[in-house]
């Protein structure tokens, strides 16, 4: 005790430094836990709760109140926020004076405030009191930082995001904020246990407090990492000089993130830009703090594609720095952009997307790139939209009809067109039988001008659904089962889309679990009713629907003001035997025949010039691509009576179906023209150009689309049905706490088994100079477990008074123990002493033994808290 | 020199064997407890703390009603204990009235003028007696009590400036009426710090007083006769051998001192306890444990004694209660500590 208060050595200035190194520790912690959810509102009301609560549980625990009286006005207080935030919310004068706005913020703030503010209090009070409390409330800070570590996993160093941005916007490394900021952690926490000691904190906490840290540290990073999108996986598959899933990693799924490690390495690490696919165990260079994953994928990537594109050496380690300064941008604003950069494919930008892999299919487009449509008059200054020319294409004149969705082809790079952007799955055992599989997005049936648009009236083409389904939504204009199957399947984007495709043609969506939220971007399952047969069996079928009216009937007739159309199709229709040239559908599959035949396929043609470029493609070269060649034969039929339109969304061979599974690729988006027949809706009946111009299509690595495919199969985590807006970050915190609770608890269960055993196991194998008190202790033990122990306040004497009733010989026992305990010390025990000790303890636990029934003796023997009540 | 005297079974001539080890210290104990108890029905706890305060060279102050038996268990010690000096002309028991007109020479006596000699010569008071029960001393003048308490503390009155040793066998039972305190002089704290205990004595339970009312015959008759005094030499020798023997550890001075620092630090206590009395507490601690067969003071016999020691000591603020509640309150803290560490190395 210090009595004197003049006293200013330096070891009191140090413990009065214990209250501001609390508070401080304190407000950083919720500052920690609150800062993710993102309201600054939140986090300055939570900080000022933490001060207030600290100071007043301080207060508080030097007052003279009881410790249940404390509880008790914490919990009246939280009933009185929780009023007030239920009384404010609800319409009631206050949010007519002050409005809403104010009124919701303030409820806010008040809430924060005292879900601060309270545990925070009776935790400090309680603590004051107690040491054991004062353990567990460093326990719950240490653990409130834990959360900063959370994003660390998969070695992502720099994760928390706000974090490191705002180290660098203050020109430090997070790296070395984040070892200061645990260097910190550890003294202060390390100091306020010193501190604590003069309260005699329990022996146990030095050893509690440290292990509920690092429990909860592994916890942080072990939890959630079974939702990671598995890019050590896609890695180790792609370690064979194939880098398309890395980049895949990088640029989709985002895992790992800041530009902070392209400038890193950039600047440090030069020679790793040539081996990229290194790994290195993360965290082992505090300085580079991404994982190789990401690191080395992205600073690879940029000088290969920098370079690639200018059609230089792709392997020049000399060329490298600057290679990686150029795709960086200014390293300065790197901070910003990064987490999109290292996936900038998407984005389209010039630094993204290389790797070695579309490197060489650049190189190899480069070739046919130049030699071919600058000769259609295309304007050369665009040397990155090499193949993006139908995007081109469409941009300038014919936007509307593009025919893929538009950020499969759009946005992508053309090494894209082997990029997956859903996985369908098949469920019933169909095989279509054109030998395509059509999932139809959108349907264009309105002339405008010299092109078709979807049409504006929504009653027109109503079996392409326009939303995504949030319930079992019936499609309308769905075809009848005439000559159709019932197909269920469903489908899972990878790729943004803006309308729902599926299966032609659809007559259920419904909503699905998405199974992985991190790599897919939502997942809804259909009902299909598909067409079951060929052309050649539906012959016997008129086209058209006699219910349609005469309106409808002139919308699917409509065609650009052209006689070629009708001459061309006439001419084709005239090959046709006599007999069957007035059979509509004859007519149609000779029309679609012919045009394939005659026509090349190529998607580098344009027509930038062409006021009908569709009559440009038709009238003119024939070289072309699907949507050429839709609207083509689309045209030809309307003009011989036969309705038609063009549909939009993607083909797929069945030879590239994967069991139950169909991975769409990007190149795979298509448009066909579709027929319509009576009874059965409308057919794709689709145009096979006679000769492809283009080198072959690339194709995906095996291992990848079944890997996705399995990953699209994986049952939906339950609780995302009902997933809100929160529940990204509020999942994986509730999983977290309740994990690290119940193991925190598990934790402290068995370190009480242990001491408990410890305990009773030394009554018998202690030396005999201390046998007098872990004998007395193991004794003490033993009869808590029965549920005597000493009051407070009551001597050993009156305690073993009150037990002799049970137990007689503990009266001898407390003897003994007095006297080893208070006795001469010049009387070392000796091992008489300890035989007596072992025969009186024997003696004791026969006599619990006889007059204790057994179940009650293991009831006592299973509880751990007689630790604390043997004394 | 009295004939009285030379009759009385309080008086022997024969010196018996010196004590110089605990089995001895521990007979007179037991000698006295037993006769105590036989004379002194339901009066047990009282008779240990008597008992122990005579052993520990303290002084006990007994509170309680008139009529519950405190002059006969001074009576009772008195009859316990044989003067093996006689010639000291110190007597065994004295038993002195307190009255407001007493004066000091009352107590500690006088010189009186002798005809026959034509010289003063020294009479003794009643303070030169072993044992001395001081009854109702609060009623007394301060002056008469200030020349008791001399003698209590320093075992010497001063007659006519002329000291006067007492014997080292110096025992003062004073009692006082807890109720009934018009016209009183109570006794300032720095004089209560004198005595080692202040027992507050309450009414006996009912069983007892059956008993009593029962063997009242036989109590008059003088129960216990059989078993044999102490002589007043033996409880000397028992004091110094119980001082010397009997061990405390230092946990259990470190306990009270955590226990008299608690006091002082309460705010229920405007005055803590003084080192004085963890001084005089300590051989009282000594006697109770040999009391109880041990060679070694326990923290139970802290528990026992503080609050009698501890109680009149402190100067409580008003309205704080109980002080023996108090003095429980502060001690516990102390007394968990204690156990705690004798579970510890």
């Amino acid at each position: 005790m210090n009595t004197d208060p003049k006293k200013w050595t330096i070891s009191r200035v140090i413990k009065g430094l214990r209250h501001p190194v609390r508070l401080v520790l304190g407000i950083g912690a919720v500052i920690a836990a609150t800062f993710p959810l993102g309201s600054a509102l939140i986090s300055a009301w939570a900080a000022f709760g933490a001060l207030v609560g600290l100071i007043a549980g301080e207060l508080l625990g030097r007052s003279p109140l009881r410790a249940g009286s404390l509880g008790l006005v914490g919990g009246g207080l939280a009933l009185l926020a929780l009023l007030c935030t239920g009384l404010c919310t609800g319409p009631s004068l206050l949010s007519n004076l002050v409005g809403p706005t104010l009124v919701l913020q303030g409820t806010i703030a008040l809430s924060s405030f005292a879900l601060a503010a309270l545990p925070l209090a009776s935790l400090r009070a309680l603590g004051t009191r107690h040491p054991l409390v004062a353990v567990l409330e460093l326990g719950v800070l240490a653990s409130l930082y834990v959360l900063l570590v959370i994003t660390h996993r998969d070695g992502a160093i720099s994760r928390p995001l706000w974090l490191s941005d705002l180290t660098w916007s203050l020109g430090l490394d997070p790296g070395h904020a984040l070892v200061a900021l645990g260097a910190f952690l550890a003294l202060s926490l390390s100091g306020l246990m010193l501190f604590e000691s003069r309260n005699r904190l329990p022996s146990l906490g030095t050893i509690w407090v440290p292990a509920v840290v690092i429990v909860s540290i592994l916890l942080a990073l072990w939890i959630g990492q079974s939702e990671e999108p598995l890019p050590s996986r896609l890695l180790d598959l792609s370690d064979d000089g194939d880098e398309v899933a890395a980049s895949e990693e990088d640029s989709r799924y985002q895992v790992p993130d800041p530009s902070e490690d392209g400038v890193a390495d950039g600047e440090q690490d030069p020679e790793l830009h040539g081996g990229s696919g290194t790994e290195e165990p993360p965290g082992s260079d505090p300085d580079n703090p991404d994982d190789s994953s990401d690191g080395g994928g992205s600073t690879g990537d940029e000088p290969l594609d920098g370079e690639g594109s200018r059609g230089q050496e792709p392997d020049d380690g000399s060329a490298n720095l600057d290679g990686s300064g150029d795709g960086e941008g200014s390293p300065n604003a790197s901070s910003e952009q990064s987490p999109s950069d290292p996936g900038s494919p998407d984005q389209g930008e010039g630094g993204g997307s290389g790797q070695p892999d579309e490197e060489e299919q650049q190189e190899s487009g480069d070739p046919s790139d130049q030699g071919e449509p600058a000769g259609e008059g295309e304007p050369s200054g665009e040397d990155e939209d090499e193949d993006e020319d139908e995007d081109e294409d469409e941009d300038e004149d014919d936007s509307d009809s593009n025919p893929p969705p538009p950020d499969p082809l759009e946005e992508r790079e053309p090494g894209e067109k082997a990029h997956p952007v859903a996985v369908v799955l098949i469920e019933d055992d169909y095989i279509p039988p054109s030998g395509y599989w059509y999932f139809r997005q959108e349907a264009l049936s309105a002339l405008a001008g010299t092109r078709l648009l979807p049409s504006r009236d929504h009653t027109l083409d109503p079996d392409t659904p326009r939303r995504f389904p949030v319930a079992d939504t019936p499609v309308d204009g769905a075809p009848e089962l005439e000559r159709r199957m019932k197909v269920h399947g469903s489908v899972t984007l990878i790729a943004e889309h803006e309308t729902p495709f599926a299966l032609e043609s659809p007559a259920t969506l419904a909503p699905r679990g998405n199974p992985n939220p991190i790599r897919f971007v939502r997942s809804y399952s259909f009902v299909s009713h598909a067409i079951q047969e060929d052309f050649g069996d539906l012959v016997d079928l008129e086209l058209g629907d006699p219910d349609w009216s005469q309106e409808v009937w002139q919308h699917y007739l409509a065609l650009p003001d052209d006689p070629r159309y009708s001459e061309l199709a006439r001419s084709w229709i005239a090959e046709l035997p006599e007999a069957a040239q007035y059979h509509q559908l004859a007519q149609a599959l000779i029309i679609a025949h012919r045009l394939g035949a005659s026509m090349k396929y190529s998607l580098r043609a344009r027509y930038p010039n062409a006021e009908d470029q569709t009559a440009a493609f038709l009238f003119g070269s024939r070289i072309g691509y699907c949507v050429h060649s839709a609207h083509a034969a689309v045209y030809l039929w309307r003009s011989q009576g036969i309705p038609a339109r063009v549909a939009t969304g993607y083909a797929v061979s069945e030879d590239e179906r994967r069991g139950s599974a169909i991975v769409i690729k990007g190149g795979e988006a298509h448009a066909w023209p579709e027929i319509h027949l009576r009874g059965v809706g409308w057919v794709p009946l689709d145009i096979t150009p006679a000769e492809d111009l283009d080198e072959g299509s690339d194709r995906m690595a095996e291992d990848e689309a079944d890997l996705l495919a399995d990953m699209a199969r994986d049952p939906p985590p339950p609780e995302l049905e009902t997933r809100t807006d929160l529940s990204w970050i509020w999942r994986p915190l509730v999983t977290y706490l309740a994990v690290s609770v119940s193991l925190i608890l598990l934790l402290t269960l068995a370190v009480h088994y242990l001491i408990k055993l410890h305990r009773l196991a030394r009554g018998r194998l202690s030396t005999s100079r201390a046998i007098y008190r872990v004998g007395y202790r193991a004794a003490l033990e033993r009869l808590a477990e029965i549920g005597l122990s000493r009051r407070q306040g009551e001597s050993r004497e009156a305690f073993a008074r009150r037990v002799s009733e049970v137990a007689p010989s503990f009266l001898i026992l407390t003897e003994l123990h007095g006297r080893g305990a208070f006795g001469p010390p010049d009387r070392p025990g000796t091992e008489r002493d300890k035989g007596t000790w072992n025969t009186t303890l024997t003696a004791f636990q026969r006599e619990l033994r006889s007059t204790q029934p057994w179940w009650r003796r293991l009831i006592g023997r299973l509880d751990p808290s007689s630790i604390y009540r043997a004394r | 020199m009295d004939a009285e005297f030379e009759q009385s079974p309080h008086i022997t001539h024969h010196k018996a064997p010196r004590i110089t080890d605990l089995q001895g210290a521990r007979s007179v104990i037991r000698r006295l407890h037993d006769r105590m108890v036989r004379s002194v029905v339901g009066r047990d706890d009282v008779i240990d703390l008597v008992i122990t305060a005579l052993l520990a060279d303290g002084h006990v102050l007994l509170e309680d009603f008139p009529g519950s038996g405190k002059t006969t268990l001074a009576k009772a010690l008195g009859d316990c204990i044989i003067d093996d000096m006689p010639d000291d002309q110190i007597v065994t028991l004295r038993r002195v009235q307190f009255t407001p007109d007493l004066l000091p020479g009352d107590v500690t006596g006088s010189t009186i003028f002798d005809p026959n000699t034509n010289r003063f010569f020294f009479r003794p008071g009643p303070i030169f007696a072993h044992v001395l029960l001081a009854d109702e001393i609060n009623r007394t003048s301060p002056k008469v009590q200030s020349a008791l308490l001399e003698a209590m503390a320093e075992k010497q009155t001063t007659v006519d400036n002329r000291t006067r040793k007492l014997d080292e066998l110096f025992f003062v039972i004073a009692t006082q009426n807890p109720l009934d305190l018009a016209g009183t002089f109570p006794l300032p704290a720095a004089q209560l710090d004198r005595f080692l205990f202040k027992i507050r004595m309450t009414h006996i339970d009912r069983r007892s007083e059956l008993h009593l009312l029962r063997n009242i015959a036989a109590v008059h008759r003088g129960a216990g006769e059989e078993i044999p005094r102490v002589t007043r030499t033996e409880i000397v020798d028992a004091r110094e051998v119980l001082r010397d023997q009997v061990f405390v550890s230092p946990h259990i001075h470190e306990a009270l001192v955590d226990i008299a620092e608690e006091t002082r630090r309460s705010d229920r206590a405007a005055l803590g306890v003084s080192t004085r009395a963890l001084v005089l507490l300590l051989p009282a601690l000594q006697a109770r444990a040999l009391a109880h067969d041990r060679d070694y003071v326990s923290a139970e016999d802290i528990e026992a004694l503080s609050p009698h020691v501890f109680a009149h000591r402190l100067d409580l603020v008003p309205g704080s209660g109980d002080p023996y509640q108090v003095v429980k309150d502060c001690s516990t803290k102390a007394l968990e500590r204690l156990a705690r560490r004798s579970l510890h190395r």
